[in-house]
């Protein structure tokens, strides 16, 4: 029976095969068997599509379904009921509730890996990916080392706080490739500054400075996720384009991923931003030789835009301490983490209390 | 001009001449009459009591404390009219002409705070401008006797000290107080922005403003660029001199003598 969900397995044994970060294989965790991404791919083409159209039936019929259940008030209302998708596990039919956005997840049943072909098909495919680089343990790796060196740092947090959960996702973005041109105006200054007898002098010549350009702009990116925190996201960045690759499902399995839903025009007003931000900052930097200079009319606009849908791998790790949670997300490529650490009171205390006591002694010896 | 001093220095030695203390002449001073004012600002009895004062500081000390009002210059400058005086009354106590002068001229309300001998020890660079700090409001309202009287006490206070070992300067007033508050300050500063730093580095999740890392190779393209003159403006300031008396000590001039001079 044709389900919407789909999992690659071992040519050989028919186990689930998972995307290895450290190989860039699929690999099989039962037999060993390794198999490249093209070759899984083209295997399982066929399958995919099937997969996909099946999907499509079923969420006509249980559109169906659910108008007549809600109509007889037995069914979830339509705000209860939104933003979720039901599909059946291809391994062991269990039912899988996923968010509408899941594209890949696995089984809670028997662990198989798990894509959503539908997720990525017609309109919805991805341009590009770029696959996982580094795997779970370099993940957990980065964390212990995001603690060392912070001196804030409660000492309770490094020992008690335990790693609840650590999942790797490929996130939706998108990647804008652009033009954008202006023109700026600035008011410059340029001082001589002599002595004549007991007086200093001190001539200025006042400048106009104008400049009139465009700068070529290639993939910003913006996650178009609305579950991942735009900040965790652009901190993370830049990605190593060098190794973007034109999308396959067969780099999903053993991670999960989300379809986008954040909108190309969304997304646009903060890539439009960043842009004008760095061709304000390039017509400031060409303007050298003077002394001061101040913008006094700025007119910058986009052009060109094209956007191009790609899955940026990211490890997500969630601690708790203290009854709360705190996130870090790591670039799944480059392995840039970051994230927001609690700051111990004491800590800050006692540091603030030794350095301006340190200073101030030795001011006071030098002074004194 | 050395025609006209001569006359003006004539004319003082006729007026010392009919001012000669009460008081028996002085072995050591070379001249006893302590206050001169041929300005004529301080009255008979004030300008008494003022070079009786003055000539006990002189004997206690070893060191003549004159004061001396003119109504003009005759065209020097405070300090050379002071030396003027020096030299031309042989001013001064004991070998190495001791003294302290302080002169007032009122055309143009000049002064001069001079010193030589034991005197260049006495009252350093830095203790004349304190003491001219002490005098000048004074002089300022016009109130001669109150301002002599400032002068006599900064002269007791001053001749005291160097007859102690510590003459006043830089390092006599007590600036632990100052000194203690811009340590504290620093001190506070430079913990705030340390921690500031610190604290920095446990939040690293931040919106990106710019997109300079996706800048193409060809970099910024200008189609059109001008750097227009408009025009030139000029200011003037007035440079503040290195004031040599926050070192410390005395500045001798090529005559053995130290000045401080000014307006009042």
């Amino acid at each position: 029976m044709a389900t919407g969900a789909t999992n690659y397995q071992c040519p050989a044994c028919t186990a689930p095969l998972h995307f290895s970060a450290a190989s860039g294989k699929l690999e099989c965790d039962y037999c060993g068997g390794i198999y490249e991404v093209e070759q899984i791919e083209q295997m399982y083409a066929a399958k995919d599509a099937a997969a996909a159209a099946a999907q499509e039936t079923i969420d006509r019929k249980k559109a169906e379904q659910a108008a007549e259940m809600q109509a007889m008030g037995l069914e979830w209302s339509g705000e209860e009921s939104a933003g979720m998708k039901t599909y059946s596990c291809p391994s062991c039919r269990a039912e899988l509730i996923c968010d509408a956005t899941t594209a890949a997840t696995s089984c809670p049943y028997c662990g198989n890996n798990t894509i959503i072909p539908g997720q990525f098909s017609g309109g919805l495919r991805p341009d590009l990916v770029i696959p996982f680089k580094l795997d779970k343990e370099a993940a957990k790796t980065a964390l212990k080392n995001f603690y060392k060196g912070k001196k804030f740092l409660p000492g309770a947090f490094t020992k008690q706080n335990h790693i609840e959960e650590i999942k790797g996702v490929y996130v939706p973005f998108w990647l804008c490739d652009c033009t954008v041109e202006g023109t700026a105006r600035y008011a410059a200054e340029r001082s001589l500054t002599y002595d004549v007898g007991d007086e200093r002098i001190t001539e200025t010549d006042h400048f106009e400075v104008l400049r009139e350009g465009w700068l070529k702009m290639e993939k910003i990116p913006a996650d178009a996720s609305t579950k991942m925190p735009d900040e965790y996201m652009d901190a993370i960045e830049p990605y190593d384009y060098a190794e973007l690759k034109e999308f396959s499902p067969a780099y999903l399995p053993g991670f999960l991923a989300d379809k986008y839903d954040v909108p190309q025009q969304e997304s646009m007003t903060r890539i439009e931003a960043r842009a004008k931000t760095s061709i304000g900052n390039a017509f400031y930097g060409s303007a050298s030789g003077f002394d001061s200079i101040a913008p006094e009319e700025e007119d910058y606009r986009l052009t060109d835009p094209v956007m191009r849908y790609a899955l940026l791998p990211v490890w997500l790790l969630s601690t708790r301490w203290n009854k709360k949670s705190y996130l870090f997300a790591m670039n799944g490529q480059t392995g840039k983490l970051v994230g927001d650490l609690p700051v111990s009171k004491g800590k800050y205390w006692a540091w603030f209390a030794g350095i301006a006591a340190s200073v101030t002694a030795l001011l006071l010896l030098v002074l004194l | 001009m050395n025609k006209r001093v001569f006359a003006f220095l004539t004319a003082l030695i006729l007026l010392l001449a009919l001012c000669v203390p009460v008081f028996a002449a002085p072995e050591d001073a070379a001249f006893n009459a302590m206050v001169l004012d041929t300005a004529e600002v301080l009255p008979a009895q004030q300008e008494e009591e003022l070079n009786q004062r003055a000539w006990n500081l002189t004997e206690r000390y070893g060191c003549a404390v004159y004061m001396i009002t003119v109504p003009g210059l005759e065209g020097m400058e405070a300090w050379e009219f002071s030396e003027y005086l020096f030299d031309g009354f042989g001013l001064g106590y004991g070998e190495e002409n001791s003294c302290i002068i302080l002169l007032l001229s009122m055309e143009y309300r000049d002064y001069d705070i001079m010193a030589h001998g034991y005197g260049n020890t006495a009252f350093t660079d830095y203790g004349k401008e304190v003491m001219a700090e002490r005098f000048l409001p004074d002089f300022g309202d016009d109130d001669w006797y109150g301002g002599f009287e400032e002068y006599l006490d900064c002269c007791e206070e001053f001749l005291q000290l160097a007859e102690e070992g510590t003459p006043f300067d830089v390092d006599s007033e007590d600036h632990t107080g100052g000194a203690v508050l811009i340590s504290v300050a620093v001190g506070l500063l430079a913990a705030f922005i340390t921690c500031a730093v610190f604290k920095g580095q446990m939040k690293t999740a931040r919106i990106q403003q710019r997109a300079d890392t996706y800048i193409s190779p060809e970099g910024l393209i200008l189609t059109g660029q001008a750097e227009n003159f408009l025009y030139k403006s000029r200011s003037v300031r007035h440079i503040e001199q290195d004031d040599d008396s926050d070192r410390g000590g005395t500045t001798v001039n090529r005559h053995g003598s130290s000045h401080s001079s000014g307006k009042f």
